[in-house]
């Protein structure tokens, strides 16, 4: 359910980047997540598609969960973004 | 021309930078504060009304209590006469820092020495987001089974205290106390883990004992 909350924060922060380097298009978004968050790589890129389907920068992106060893921090980072120019 | 932009920034900053002013307020206040959380039916309100009732001559208590719908919690803790904050998320699984801000500036602060908000009874989302309250309680209860920990790490993980309640229903129930503590003890060796009944009160003085211990360090 939280889900729409943290994809809501990723757009935020990632469009804000993106239109300060000119992407014309995203392809990946890279997190780092604690590995023993809820969070599911399969729920976060159902809800983003279904959000920005008609959106030509963002309808092709993909995110990808990497999980982080330690587990005593509650860790949500984006990591790094892959972009075209 | 494909490139990679390095962001190395936190999916919930905007909540965590909230969550930093919520715990300045309090801080600069002295005031000791409790964010519990559990489950459904774990009995988180009976805990914080027998809390109540046993420190209410000591201690002068806020609450903000958190609910999806209703005022029911609030109404059952109406009879202390304490300033209570009622939050209904209209929906959302957990309270966000937000929310906490704007329940404390509708306290008196100058007249609360203990904090205690009440989070939306979830095992999962709670969790993930931090709130700036100073002490993560979860309470558990013997009626949900005893694989809780190995099921909901997170929320294990990130508490402070574990309340294990409902302890006076142990002689009708399958529940293996010491598989429960080895489990949370492995997981979080630094965790405090008190067993107790808020309806019976068995055990209850272990907690309260506890919290005047954390209000001396807080005044010291």
């Amino acid at each position: 359910m939280h889900e729409f909350s943290v994809i809501d924060n990723l757009f935020k922060i990632v469009d804000k980047i993106c239109k300060e380097n000119n992407a014309k298009k995203v392809l990946k978004i890279n997190l780092k997540i604690n590995p023993y968050s809820c969070l599911d790589e399969n729920n976060l890129n159902f809800i983003f598609s279904s959000i920005v389907k008609d959106n030509p920068v963002y309808k092709d992106a993909k995110i990808k969960i990497k999980r982080t060893l330690d587990p005593s921090e509650r860790e949500y980072i984006i990591e790094d973004i892959e972009i075209e120019l | 021309m494909i490139k990679i932009l390095r962001i190395e920034e936190s999916l919930f900053s905007e909540n965590e930078k909230i969550a930093n002013e919520v715990s300045s307020i309090l801080k600069e206040r002295k005031i000791l504060s409790f964010n519990i959380m559990g489950a459904p039916g774990s009995g988180k309100t009976t805990f914080i009304e027998k809390t109540i009732e046993m420190l209410k001559n000591d201690f002068r208590f806020g609450i903000i209590e958190g609910d999806v719908e209703g005022k029911y919690d609030s109404e059952k803790l109406e009879k202390f006469n304490i300033p209570i904050v009622q939050i209904n998320t209209g929906g959302a699984c957990h309270l966000e820092a937000n929310m906490v801000k704007n329940g404390i500036l509708n306290l008196p602060l100058e007249n609360i020495d203990i904090l205690i908000v009440e989070n939306i009874g979830n095992l999962i989302c709670p969790a993930e987001f931090p709130i700036g309250i100073e002490k993560n309680i979860v309470v558990s209860s013997i009626t949900e089974g005893e694989d809780k920990v190995e099921k909901y790490p997170l929320m294990f993980k990130i508490s402070h205290i574990c309340i294990l309640n409902k302890i006076d229903l142990l002689p009708y129930i399958d529940f293996n106390v010491k598989k429960f503590e080895d489990e949370l003890k492995r997981l979080s060796p630094q965790i405090n883990f008190i067993k107790l009944s808020s309806k019976t009160g068995e055990n209850f003085n272990q907690w309260i004992e506890f919290l005047r211990k954390l209000m001396k360090e807080k005044r010291s």
